[in-house]
């Protein structure tokens, strides 16, 4: 009899080892860290407006509206921010949607640039390009791995065995994922040198 | 590693040599520099390609993510991929400043070796990793310890089991059913072999290439750095 149990909890720790009542919550939590980054390295990119701002207006005395659409749309970005347990797809489009628009407007402020010599030859504005364009690769990287683990994760909850566990015990739902869609207000802003 | 055969064997003695003795620096933790150098990019951007490769090649020293990497395409594209522990000591602008005030004028020179060697020298140089002609002191303690996973999942294994315990004793038959089927699917696939159940390799487990932090294996990047050309 003793013996026959301890087999039987043998087994049972066998399939629960599979089941997944550990990745469940470990993918969550990658979930949850690779979105972290993603806010992260997008409010890098806010930090650095305001210097980068401040540089041009010494140059392009005529970009004012550029520039004030720059600054009122990282007012706008900066004031969305999601918390891992409020992540949905309604909380997500928004903070796609103020992030796009400024990285449209993000753009168009380094395309009028290009019309002022001595503001691209200025060793301080190319110190910001340089960390604006290094800022946005590092957002594309944490969107990639975001995704990777928004993958990861909505299979362990969808996929048998471990969809099994979740609908008896976790109970959760799959995050949502990016739309990497055509749309241009998606694509980082090209940095030209 | 030479791809593109831009380098004669003198640099890339040099190259090897420096790399070998910033890596001994910290008792063997030292930042650890990798060159690379390809024919083409085709249509990839230089920075997808770099970080690919920086993922791939594991450089530096988990935990202190402390790797650099120097990709040259002969198609006039430059790129310095600095690791996530590195990035305050060597800022993107600074990398900038690297390609553009190092590489370009020497590449443009055709010296491909003495241009990423200087290059080398200065990154090194930015972040406190130049190899000293005397050796800095044995500090073997700095080394990023490789964490024992099974403790975390055994105890995690421990509590999804005390749970189901729980379930047995006051929930219905249904549960019982459910763990049945888990069982069955557990001894299907021990018996198909195909490796442990418990080795994680399969569906269920985390198997890292993606996230920072916790992949397994060396340093990890974020993106950090800069793209040049010549």
């Amino acid at each position: 009899m003793r013996s026959s149990s301890s087999s039987t909890i043998t087994l049972l720790v066998i399939a629960l080892a599979g089941c997944g009542v550990q990745s469940i919550p470990e993918s969550g939590n990658a979930v949850d860290a690779a979105w972290g980054e993603v806010q992260n390295q997008y409010q890098r990119r806010a930090d650095l407006i305001p210097n980068l701002v401040a540089t041009v207006k010494g140059f392009a005395t005529q970009e004012s509206s550029v520039l004030e659409a720059v600054t009122a749309a990282r007012a706008r970005a900066t004031s969305v921010n999601i918390t891992p347990d409020k992540l949905d797809a309604q909380s997500m489009q928004q903070f796609e949607r103020v992030q796009g628009q400024l990285s449209g407007a993000l753009s168009r402020l380094l395309v009028a640039s290009e019309h002022y010599p001595e503001l691209t030859s200025n060793q301080n504005f190319r110190d910001l390009q340089a960390q604006l364009e290094g800022t946005e690769n590092r957002i594309a990287i944490a969107r990639r791995r975001y995704i990777e683990a928004v993958q990861q994760y909505n299979n362990v909850l969808t996929v048998p065995p471990t969809s099994i566990t979740n609908s008896m015990f976790y109970h959760r739902q799959p995050k949502p994922q990016f739309t990497a869609t055509a749309d241009t207000a998606d694509k980082p802003p090209a940095v030209k040198f | 590693m030479d791809m593109a055969d831009l380098i004669d064997a003198t640099w890339r003695a040099r190259l090897a040599e420096l790399a070998r003795a910033a890596r001994a620096e910290q008792g063997g933790s030292g930042v650890q520099i990798e060159f690379l150098t390809i024919k083409a990019l085709g249509d990839e951007p230089i920075e997808d390609f770099s970080i690919r490769v920086a993922e791939a090649w594991k450089i530096g020293t988990k935990g202190l993510d402390n790797g650099l990497l120097f990709v040259v395409s002969a198609d006039h594209h430059t790129r310095l991929e600095v690791g996530g522990g590195l990035e305050g000591d060597l800022t993107d602008a600074q990398s900038k400043r690297i390609l553009e005030e190092i590489l370009k004028p020497a590449f443009r020179a055709g010296d491909f070796g003495g241009g990423l060697y200087a290059g080398a020298r200065a990154a090194l140089a930015a972040v406190h990793g130049l190899p000293a002609g005397v050796a800095a002191g044995t500090s073997a303690g700095l080394r990023g310890q490789a964490g024992s996973p099974g403790l975390g999942g055994g105890a995690t294994h421990a509590i999804g089991f005390a749970a189901l315990l729980l379930f047995l004793f006051h929930g219905g038959g249904s549960v019982f059913l459910f763990l049945l089927l888990f069982l069955g699917i557990a001894l299907l696939r021990l018996l198909s072999g195909g490796g442990g159940y418990f080795s994680g390799g399969g569906g269920g487990g985390w198997s890292g290439s993606g996230g920072g932090g916790w992949s397994g294996g060396g340093g990890g990047f974020s993106g950090g750095g800069a793209s040049g050309g010549w």
